[in-house]
């Protein structure tokens, strides 16, 4: 009996061993390498080592001795298919933009994440009705009417009409418009048909829109990331404000861009820089005075990271723009507290208060207009150049905090001033505020706040400022909606001065690692640890279920996109661009060191071997000439490059910083071969 | 012994134990720590030091609640000769506090059994602790002050001595993870003029309630007291000079300072350039203020009335807490709901006039009956047995390993024109100085600023520094005193040489950080050989 089940077993596994070496026979070698890889995790993970001549490749592949860090998925990325961006994942009822109905009895709040648009009874503040927008509706303008909505599809590049006249929220038409379009206003000039203006933040530009029909008349350049729209009192000249700031150099202070626009001629009339200011997300016009109101942070990176205290790395105002375009920075900040992430900004119809809401500080501030006027009229231009720097100012002018629920972005004001609206993002919900009492009166719920959602959890980790040493800012008060804030900083971890680090995108991070510059943070959590405590929040560090949550919200962080929605194929160039990225041979023939290829270190499908390496690029004050191969995932929106920032484009990466072909052989391309890499690299 | 026995003697063991150990129950709301001192001035009870002013022999905390009188209250310093400055653990169960053991003062006070805080018979907890009124001094013990640091227990029972500090150590404020902030040593009590620059100077040390070395967190020559948490985690203290004359004389200063928990990034936080008065006992109230005790100078410092400034603008927002109030005040405290614990003189114009425990709101200008207050005994200080301490916690900077810290200075050119004005322009060198422990003071070196005003310089570490800023022929044209120092590793910036208060830095990168910083003790050797000469 036993003779013959043994014999059966052998005769089954022996067959199944025949069918496995004929379908490994048969396999795909991308299959096969699939299979052979996870055999050397197994192995590795196992601490059964590794065959000599595997180990040899391994070293020679990521230049490196101690294979500690580095496994088979440093090059051999499998998909991107099972990262943690490309999962579905919850969507929430956060409120984005809001418009109030001009007889202020219906509240119109965008949902981006749920493709709707929420109509909202402002006398029992409950959600009576919902409209689907396809694309994720983001800004929203109301006609002066009140029977149309405009809305900005941010993952859509368009804007919609909705029609409100039959008593529902009926999408008549569309038009596309640039890419990741945000922030929308709209006015009446004269006799002159309603027009609109939309902030397009990926393709950096404006859309000037004509309602009937609606169609693109203009587009016109702004500064970098454009995000909030305005229009003058008039409303013949809009006002763009842009989030990131450019800097012309390493050592040099950024600036970021007011676009004043002139809707009637169609012409940009100014370009008004804010020097060391950035982020700004709304701007709102003084009624009955000539100025602009535009929220800021002002940024403080040329200065070594010696201390956060005392605003040392940023804090947050409020830009008065003046009609000669000079704008005086005015803090919202004290000596002792500070309302990180300035976003939403709204004026009374009488134009004696503005309210500020603060995302990171969970606070609307409330700003007496003529006390800062009064201030204004009596302080110097010395006096006024620093006042942003003066953190006992505020109290001059601010009359008021008002405490909201998390993160709060968005604000509205009923027609009559007395009640103003605040979105409070990660709580789904709209707190309803009296503006005399500055008291809460009620609460517009949209959704159950999604706190069970481990990635809304991390989210809202990353845009508190309460884990920062007196809210001085937030994770998103350098990485803008997980993206990145365009500036170069000094740490000052390994010396004052020494190693002046590039800040880097979010966007597409998950399965890149090693994080840091310098390669040395093998997971998030190790980079968003005790480290990132003592060098950046100078407070307790994240505990465990903190940096769980965290992590899982940074990796759920999908790759910036550079193209319009509309662009599938690709162009001429970018395909000449593709073969010289994966060019192994010079067009004379001769043959390009596999090390100094793009694709060897810049490996798809994450365009990074996961390693780092020397590339030429060692500055006077870096201790090391080593440094990570960053990904690729949308590079084109990550400028400026290298791990100091010394690039302010992909050309000078071969042009100004060209090092001896170190970093990838490039000196045989021409010109028009630059631009067409290039041209490719803006498609990943 | 059988295993058996074994077990039946151990478990007869932990009962017995579990039974003595007090049990901790959460006070009900309104519950007070309060710090009774006897009313009567003792014959021959000369202070020897601060504390002696502040608590004198037979003074003691007890837990008491305002509805229930102090008939009821428990004595929770039992077995000790003094008590007082109570601070409650972020438990809710445990307090620290400042006392001073039986034996161990000069003169030990004997005394007959006698009356309960309130006058009427001994709780029974209180054995140990003398009524005032029946105390007398009878024999001198020994000369040294032991002022100590003691952990007691809401519940009562025998505290538990955390310190044993030469010179004795005084005000307890909790800290983060488990440690807490003192001041050291305890100043003594000298004619005026008498002091000596061997006098110590107090500073702030921080130890774990488990144990340990104490570390110190305060250096040079400022006198560090008064401590307290604020919610941002930073220490606030009252920075007193010269800290080796007796204290509150004429020639006293005093300010409110902060550091970290670690005792890096010393800055002014308030009445750094006030007319002169003696600042003490600062406390943090939820709604944004800081109260604290101001005297005139001559005071003697342990009644004033209460000031306050804004934690959003320290430095433009003193004022009096409460103009209608005369009368002296002996501390202020923070309740949960927002009301104030003060205890203040029963009369206005009578200093032998008791003390008592008034609770009044910032509404009320002018509080009304007393919360408690006793005939025989001052009740000096009040705190809620509720109201736990809430702070953030910060990683220390501090590297150990290091001697040294470096210091950015932005521009040294840019000063808040007190003093030298605009003669600062014509600076062109720095001059490092130490402050050594006798008081004298030491170059360390010189460095040139740069073009934009920045320098940047690395100096000893844990000790009081200060800058002279010089011209081209060597005068002095701006000075900072030595009131600030560096922990070891520290990276330590300031805008400006003397700058205002609570501005931000410009946007702009310092010459100074292009090169190394200027080792100050190798330029002390090798100083510049010209005034032209690169540092």
């Amino acid at each position: 009996m036993m003779k013959r089940l043994t014999l059966a077993v052998v005769v089954v596994l022996a067959g199944a061993g025949l069918v496995g070496w004929r379908w490994w026979e048969r396999a795909e070698d991308e299959t096969r390498q699939r299979i052979r890889i996870r055999v050397m995790d197994f192995r590795l993970s196992m601490g059964w080592g590794l065959p000599a001549r595997d180990l040899a490749h391994m070293r020679k592949r990521s230049g490196l001795d101690d294979l500690a860090n580095v496994s088979c998925r440093n090059c051999h990325l499998e998909s991107t298919n099972a990262l943690a961006w490309a999962q579905p994942r919850v969507r929430h009822a956060r409120p984005g933009g809001m418009a109030v109905t001009p007889d202020g009895r219906r509240l119109y709040v965008a949902l981006p994440e749920q493709d709707e648009v929420a109509e909202v009874d402002l006398e029992r503040l409950v959600v009576i009705a919902r409209g689907r927008v396809a694309g994720q509706p983001t800004g929203l303008a109301l006609a002066p009417d009140g029977l149309s909505l405009f809305v900005t599809c941010r993952a859509g590049d368009r804007v919609a009409r909705l029609d409100l006249a039959r008593g529902g929220m009926l999408e008549v038409e569309s038009v596309n418009v640039g890419i990741q379009p945000v922030g929308i206003a709209c006015a009446v000039f004269g006799t002159n048909p309603l027009r609109l203006v939309v902030a397009n933040m990926t393709s950096d530009d404006a859309s000037l829109l004509s309602i009937q029909p609606l169609r693109e008349t203009a587009r016109f350049s702004t500064g970098r990331e454009p995000y909030g729209v305005g229009f003058s009192e008039e409303g013949q000249s809009a006002q763009i404000v842009s989030r990131l700031a450019v800097s012309q150099g390493v050592h040099q202070p950024p600036s970021s861009e007011i676009t004043v626009f002139d809707t009637l001629t169609q012409r940009v009339t100014r370009r008004v820089r804010m020097d060391s200011a950035h982020l700004s997300e709304s701007v709102a016009v003084v009624p009955g005075r000539p100025r602009v109101l535009v929220p800021l942070v002002r940024v403080r990176n040329l200065v070594p990271i010696t201390q956060v205290a005392r605003g040392w790395v940023m804090s947050s105002g409020l830009g008065v723009l003046e009609p000669d375009g000079t704008v005086v920075q005015m803090p919202i900040d004290e000596a002792n507290r500070y309302f990180a992430d300035p976003g939403g900004l709204v004026i009374d119809t009488s134009g004696r208060r503005a309210y500020l809401a603060s995302g990171g500080g969970d606070v609307v501030t409330v700003v007496a207009l003529d006390q800062l006027d009064r201030w204004l009229a009596q302080a110097d231009d010395a006096t006024k150049r620093r006042a942003i720097h003066d953190l006992e100012l505020s109290g001059e002018y601010v009359v008021g905090r008002i405490p909201t629920g998390r993160n709060p972005r968005h604000l509205a004001l009923s027609p009559d001033g007395s009640r103003l609206f605040v979105s409070e993002c990660l709580d789904d919900a709209v707190l309803v505020v009296d503006t005399r009492s500055l008291k809460h009166v009620g609460r517009v719920v949209l959704g159950e706040g999604g706190m069970k959602d481990p990635v809304r959890r991390g989210e809202r980790l990353f845009t508190w400022a309460g884990k920062t040493f007196q809210g001085q800012f937030s994770c998103r008060s350098c990485h803008p909606d997980g993206h990145f804030d365009g500036l170069t900083y000094d740490f000052d971890g390994d010396g004052i001065g020494d190693n002046l680090l590039d800040n880097r995108s979010l966007l597409g991070l998950a399965g890149t690692w090693p994080f840091k510059w310098n390669g040395k943070n093998p997971s998030l959590n190790v980079q968003c640890g005790p480290r990132f405590a003592k060098v950046l929040m100078r407070t307790d560090p994240f505990d465990g279920e903190q940096l769980a949550d965290l992590t899982r919200y940074v990796e759920s962080l999908a790759p910036a996109r550079t193209r319009h929605i509309a662009d599938t194929e690709w162009t001429v160039s970018q395909e000449r661009g593709r073969r010289l990225f994966f060019a192994t041979q010079t067009p004379d023939g001769t043959t390009i060191p596999e090390e100094r290829r793009c694709s060897t270190c810049h490996r798809p499908p994450l365009y990074t071997n996961r390693s780092k390496s020397s590339v030429g690029t060692r500055g006077p004050r870096d201790v090391s000439d080593v440094f990570d191969t960053p990904h690729l995932l949308g590079i084109g929106a990550s400028a400026p490059y290298l791990h100091d920032g010394r690039a302010k484009s992909l050309e000078e990466l071969w042009t100004v910083h060209q090092t001896n072909d170190l970093h990838g052989v490039s000196s045989y391309m021409s010109k028009q071969q630059l631009n067409d890499l290039v041209d490719f690299l803006k498609t990943l | 012994m059988t295993l058996a026995r074994w077990v039946a003697v151990c478990l007869a063991l932990l009962a017995i134990g579990s039974g003595c150990r007090p049990t901790v129950e959460a006070p009900k709301p309104g519950t007070l720590l309060v710090t009774q001192a006897p009313g009567k001035v003792l014959p021959g009870a000369e202070a020897g030091d601060w504390l002696e002013l502040r608590y004198p022999l037979g003074s003691r905390i007890v837990r008491a609640h305002p509805d229930e009188g102090l008939a009821l209250a428990v004595v929770v310093t039992e077995g000790l000769q003094a008590a007082g400055s109570p601070a409650l653990g972020p438990d809710g169960k445990v307090f620290l506090f400042v006392g001073r053991r039986v034996g161990e003062r000069a003169m030990v006070m004997n005394h007959a059994p006698g009356k309960t805080p309130g006058g009427g018979t001994p709780h029974s907890t209180a054995g140990g602790t003398p009524a005032a009124t029946e105390s007398r001094w009878v024999e001198k013990d020994s000369p040294a002050s032991d002022w100590q640091i003691y952990r007691g227990s809401l519940a009562g029972g025998r505290p538990e001595a955390l310190t044993a500090v030469p010179g004795g150590a005084m005000e307890p404020a909790w800290l983060p993870g488990g440690r807490f902030v003192f001041s050291a040593p305890v100043p003594r009590c000298l004619p005026e003029g008498q002091g000596t620059e061997a006098a110590p100077v107090p500073a702030l040390y921080t130890l774990s309630v488990t144990g340990g070395v104490p570390t110190r967190l305060t250096f040079g020559p400022m006198g560090a007291i008064d401590p307290t948490v604020l919610a941002d985690g930073r220490i606030l203290f009252v920075g007193i000079s010269p800290a080796r004359e007796p204290a509150f004389t004429g020639k006293t200063k005093t300010a409110l300072f902060a550091i970290n928990n670690d005792g890096t990034e010393i800055t002014a936080f308030a009445g750094q350039h006030d007319d002169p008065a003696v600042l003490r006992r600062p406390r943090e109230l939820d709604d944004g203020r800081i109260l604290f005790l101001a005297a005139g100078v001559g005071d003697p410092g342990q009644e004033g009335r209460i000031e306050q400034v804004l934690m959003a603008r320290p430095f433009r927002s003193r004022s009096v807490t409460f103009p209608a109030l005369a009368r002296g005040c002996r501390s202020v405290e923070a309740e949960e709901n927002g009301s104030l614990l003060a205890c203040l003189r029963r009369a206005t114009n009578a200093r032998a006039a008791g003390v008592a425990l008034f609770r009044f709101t910032t509404e009320t200008p002018v509080p009304g009956e007393a919360l408690m207050d006793s005939p025989d005994w001052d009740e000096v200080e009040a705190v809620s047995a509720t109201r736990t301490p809430r702070f953030t916690g910060r990683l220390s900077t501090v590297d150990p390993s290091r001697g040294d810290g470096s210091l950015l200075c932005l521009n040294a050119h840019f000063t808040d024109q007190r003093g030298s004005g605009p003669d600062v322009e014509r600076g062109t060198t720095i001059r490092m100085v130490q402050q050594l422990e006798t008081g004298t003071m030491a170059t360390l070196g010189e460095t040139r600023v740069h073009p934009d005003g920045s320098f940047l310089v690395k100096v000893p570490a844990d000790v009081g520094l200060g800058v002279d800023l010089l011209d081209d022929q060597g005068a002095v044209l701006r000075r900072c005193p030595p009131v600030f120092w560096l922990r070891p590793g520290e990276n330590r910036s300031c805008v400006g040489c003397h700058e205002p208060h609570n501005v931000c830095p410009e946007n702009a990168r310092p010459l100074a950080v292009l090169q190394a910083p200027v080792d100050t003790l190798r330029a002390r050797l090798d100083p510049p050989s010209s005034p032209g000469s690169s540092p």
